[in-house]
């Protein structure tokens, strides 16, 4: 199963069931119960975001996936206790979710590094403002950095840094602290089409081996989406709405690329037709 | 050092800029600062070449324009007298300069984090800024007399609210995401301040240094004119009353260097705070 990989953690294809990793338990179980988002746009009210119902599993990958203005973003937002609901509620690890959730790592299309901080220290943050002493948190970022490597750049500023390390060290500022789940926002839409495809690889890899728990991942790319996830739920746009939830059941570690594998390349094409028929595409 | 353990380690993350931390005195850097240190230099000969033959060539008298030939010297002549001024001069330029910052970037922060207190008090706050400080010198030396207080106090004038409008705006200019990220380490408002507001701040504060120490030295010469009696402002003052032109300008060029070593100490200051704004060349 894992195809001769070195690897600490048991993967299973049996979805919803998640494999022990050194990350310990499973992560949390996220509730998305009828949410909704409007917002006033003059003196109109917009919707963004129609009623949506969705469940996430503990240590369940499970992508949300549309086009632009589908309100998948403010999807995320509310999840984080971010941004509040017009309607529904959220509740992650059987709580309500009411004000900003703190066992979260999150990621979003621009790094949001602090351009004052350099990379290690970036990272570090996360360990430091949950109240690791400095000297602890600098070695366990260093120690992060290096396994995703980077850490030869650990000392440079935000603005020494290629996009793909900065998304690096971004990704690595989620998850040092061991958070319950993981939010990321188009994590790799501002990269280069290589660069996204090695990205999606070392998440997977990265989630396999050293994260195994839950992480709502949003993005507008069919490939990320199937390549990546154990459930794609697919969103219509304006206002958004839940039209369809895809379960992609392929065993993992996936290839690089999704046309190498018959069944993901089919999994992508049926979501590229329900895209079709919802004339996301124009006519 | 590090050029090493880039192209041993992050060379092989894709796009990393290859060995961009030369040393900093690399020799191609040390011909570039030289020629940066050299052409000004070399700019400022040829402009004093031209006024000395123009000052000659067109018979100027002395106590109108004196050529550099007249002034430079004047300032060895009167050197115990300027030197002692410059102590008194740079003194309360440095203490206003301090004072405001104390005074402004504290208030800068209340008024960004509290809306009530920013309702209440910034409109005062820019009714303040609209008065000429200059104009109230006089009033002062009514209130404080003539001495150095009112040199102080109108150099801090001066100096507040440039800091104060700056520093303020920097407090308020986060990005909405990235408190995002913060809010979800759980920091508290001290956290968020210490660890976010503050840093993004400081560039904004630094051009508002910038500026104050510029008006801090306006301050002090102002201030001197119209009150005191001692200073690179009184000597100006009491040489054109007796036509010594010669050493008016020779003060001058004291109060140029004066002004030159405050605003370097606050580029100093900026460079030692701000080290991520440090422009390393990297391109070579």
């Amino acid at each position: 199963m894992t195809l001769g990989r070195n690897t600490v953690s048991t993967h299973t294809t049996d979805r919803g069931v998640p494999a022990t990793s050194k990350s310990g338990a499973p992560g949390v179980g996220i509730e998305i119960d009828g949410v909704s988002k409007k917002y006033l746009s003059g003196s109109r009210w917009n919707t963004a975001l129609e009623p949506i119902n969705l469940t996430v599993r503990p240590g369940e990958f499970v992508s949300v996936l549309g086009p632009s203005g589908c309100g998948k973003s403010t999807l995320m937002l509310m999840v984080a206790g971010l941004l509040p609901p017009s309607a529904g509620r959220v509740v992650i690890g059987g709580k309500e979710v009411t004000k900003p959730v703190t066992d979260v790592g999150i990621v979003f299309q621009n790094h949001l590094l602090l351009e004052f901080r350099t990379a290690i220290d970036n990272v570090a943050l996360q360990e430091i403002m949950r109240g690791t002493p400095k000297a602890e948190a600098r070695r366990k970022a260093h120690a992060l950095l290096d396994r995703m490597g980077i850490g030869a750049a650990a000392d440079r500023y935000p603005d020494q840094l290629s996009g793909g390390m900065r998304q690096r060290a971004a990704i690595a500022r989620a998850f040092i602290h061991n958070p319950a789940m993981l939010l990321m926002d188009e994590p790799f839409g501002a990269l280069d089409a290589i660069s996204r495809v090695r990205m999606q690889h070392e998440l997977e890899r990265l989630w396999l081996d050293e994260y195994r728990k839950t992480v709502l991942f949003i993005t507008h790319s069919v490939e990320e989406a199937v390549r990546l996830s154990d459930r794609v739920v697919v969103l219509s746009s304006s206002p958004g709405r839940l039209v369809e939830e895809i379960t992609v059941d392929v065993p993992r570690p996936r290839p690089l690329v999704i046309d190498e594998d018959p069944a993901l390349a089919g999994y992508s094409r049926g979501i590229y037709e329900l895209f079709g028929r919802l004339g996301v595409f124009g006519d | 050092m590090q050029t090493l353990a880039n192209k041993q380690g992050a060379g092989a993350a894709e796009g990393a800029p290859e060995g961009d931390r030369t040393p900093l005195l690399a020799r191609a850097n040390v011909y570039k600062i030289g020629v940066q240190v050299a052409a000004p230099i070399a700019a400022m000969f040829i402009l004093l070449a031209l006024w000395q033959v123009i000052v000659q060539g067109a018979r100027v008298p002395n106590y109108i324009l004196p050529a550099p030939s007249a002034f430079l010297p004047a300032v060895g002549r009167n050197w115990p007298e300027l030197w002692s001024a410059t102590f008194t001069t740079g003194e309360e330029a440095i203490v206003g300069f301090l004072a405001a910052i104390v005074f402004s970037i504290p208030l800068a922060l209340l008024l960004a984090s509290i809306r009530v207190v920013r309702d209440m008090i910034y409109p005062l706050v820019v009714f303040f800024q609209v008065v000429p400080k200059i104009a109230v010198a006089p009033l002062l030396i009514v209130w404080f007399g003539a001495n150095k207080m009112s040199v102080i106090i109108l150099t801090w004038a001066l100096c507040f609210f440039p800091i104060l409008v700056n520093s303020m705006t920097g407090f308020m200019a986060i990005d909405e995401q990235q408190l995002y990220i913060t809010k979800s380490m759980g920091a508290s408002r001290w956290q968020t301040f210490r660890y976010l507001r503050f840093q993004s701040a400081l560039p904004f504060i630094f051009a508002g240094l910038r500026i104050a120490v510029v008006l801090a030295v306006v301050g002090v010469i102002v201030g001197e004119f119209v009150g005191s009696n001692a200073g690179l402002g009184y000597i100006i003052q009491a040489s054109s009353g007796i036509l010594n032109t010669s050493l008016i300008f020779a003060d001058l060029v004291v109060l140029t260097v004066l002004g030159l070593v405050l605003n370097y100490i606050v580029v100093g200051a900026e460079w030692l705070l701000m080290p991520w704004k440090r422009k390393v060349s990297r391109s070579l």
